[in-house]
């Protein structure tokens, strides 16, 4: 008897971590997806277990996204850390008719014309990963451990800018969450705004 | 700028420096036509927006930038904060941002030295970075002045008087000393709790601070015996709750009061 509501509890435990895991919150497990990417290849979260993994939200018509493009910032970050085993999601939620809205061949165009280096760029019309993940603007980043808990989501930098020039003297908070994770430490500003316009999703 | 000489040889009165931008104009102006030593000017941004476009409340919400200002004052002056009148809880896909269309006024208070020297006139210059949305999103920027005589007797520019008495009104107030605010979180979400001594039909919570709340969530209202208590979606991205909760509580559909109240944590 008193087994049985031993296991009863744990049951009610499990069912509990699951409806938390809805949650997306650092310190808990990131929600698992599957995505196509620009190549029609279908990635998964679960498939990357053992690897960092950086969500990048997009729309390159964006003022905010522009900065980290025209900039050369965002592709510097996405060569680093690629190089550095991260797999790196470029993720683009705009619906059709929306500003930021890409084809595969029109993204593809543009990730050679600007030499972007993510390891794929996830296409999300329905807006059903952005929803997943609640992502909220252009650019909103989040960072995922190896054993697939998110240990980032925010904004790119402490510069909630348009300006270029802010890019310098900005403390990257990707990379930082990056950094102390792969050192072993933890990660010391887990959140903070995104900051960008809005993702263009389907009203 | 350039600008000025075009108001001056039109005439419009000095107190007024405007720039052209896209989706809508930008203004610097005061509400009082010189300035007295030691005595504030009432200055402001006056922004005229195109329709359908919007700027940003201090808390711009879900996305967004609120506007910003760098002032180039002679020596002895200072500027104190844009002050930001009740914004609207504005709609944009599935997102909620905070901010202003068609017009607003942002007060700021300019406090001269307490003595002029020589000088018969000052200049005032702000350098102004904001953003005006509506389905896209574009970056404004402006370098505006404002020439202003050094007066011996205080005279109020009429036609803006108006503007700036709205704009007053629309600044959220204190809390009334009779009223008792209650915050409390748990897991999941935020009840706060107004009494106000009276029972109130409506209101709306917009959050001073980033990462309480989920903007975009519904907020229930109950209306209570002696006031109204509301109970909002906390923010997945608060990881632990704050010492004190900072926003405004709109009643009915303008009165907005400041709320800076202690949180208790429930389980």
């Amino acid at each position: 008897m008193k087994n049985r509501i031993a296991r009863l509890a744990l049951a009610g435990f499990v069912i509990l971590a699951a409806a938390m895991a809805w949650a997306v919150q650092p310190g808990a497990p990131a929600p698992d997806f599957s995505a196509q990417d620009t190549h029609g290849q279908a990635h998964s979260l679960a498939q990357y277990k053992g690897k960092y993994v950086v969500l990048e939200w997009h729309n390159r018509e964006c003022p905010y996204t522009h900065k980290h493009y025209e900039s050369g910032n965002m592709q510097r970050l996405q060569k680093e850390w690629t190089a550095k085993g991260v797999v790196w999601f470029t993720v683009i939620s705009s619906a059709p008719g929306t500003q930021g809205y890409m084809t595969a061949d029109q993204e593809n165009a543009y990730v050679e014309k600007v030499n972007a280096s993510p390891t794929a760029v996830l296409l999300d019309p329905t807006g059903q990963l952005g929803h997943l993940y609640s992502a909220k603007t252009t650019p909103h980043m989040f960072v995922i451990n190896p054993d697939g808990v998110l240990i980032y989501d925010g904004a790119i930098d402490d510069k909630p800018t348009t300006d270029t020039d802010d890019i310098a003297t900005a403390h990257n908070y990707v990379s930082a969450a990056l950094e102390e994770a792969m050192a072993g430490k933890s990660v010391n500003t887990p959140t903070s705004r995104p900051y960008g316009c809005s993702v263009k999703y389907a009203r | 700028m350039a600008c000025i000489a075009a108001l001056g040889m039109i005439a419009v009165p000095m107190a007024i420096a405007a720039d052209s931008q896209p989706h809508g104009t930008i203004e610097l102006v005061a509400e009082e036509s010189s300035l007295q030593a030691a005595k504030p000017l009432h200055a402001g941004l006056h922004f005229k927006l195109e329709k359908g476009w919007h700027i940003y409340w201090t808390n711009p919400g879900d996305s967004g930038e609120p506007p910003r200002v760098n002032w180039s004052l002679p020596p002895g002056f200072s500027a104190g904060p844009l002050e930001w009148p009740v914004p609207q809880r504005i709609e944009d896909h599935s997102l909620v941002d905070y901010g202003y269309a068609d017009e607003v006024l942002l007060p700021v208070e300019i406090r001269p030295p307490a003595r002029f020297g020589a000088e018969t006139k000052v200049q005032l210059s702000a350098q102004v970075h904001w953003l005006v949305c509506r389905e896209t999103c574009v970056p404004g920027h402006a370098d505006l002045d404002l020439m202003l005589p050094i007066g011996r007797g205080a005279a109020t520019l009429s036609n803006l008087q108006h503007l700036f008495a709205q704009a007053r009104a629309d600044l959220p107030r204190r809390v009334p000393a009779s009223w008792k605010v209650m915050a409390t979180v748990d897991q999941h979400q935020w009840t706060l709790n107004l009494e106000t001594g009276s029972r109130e039909a409506d209101v709306v919570f917009l959050p001073l601070q980033a990462n309480q709340i989920e903007n975009s969530a519904a907020q229930k209202a109950t209306v209570t015996s002696n006031g109204i208590r509301i109970e909002i979606q906390k923010s997945d991205q608060m990881l632990k709750p704050p010492a004190r909760l900072t926003g405004v509580v709109v009643l009915g559909s303008k009165r907005g009061y400041l709320i800076d109240t202690p949180v208790t944590v429930s389980k």
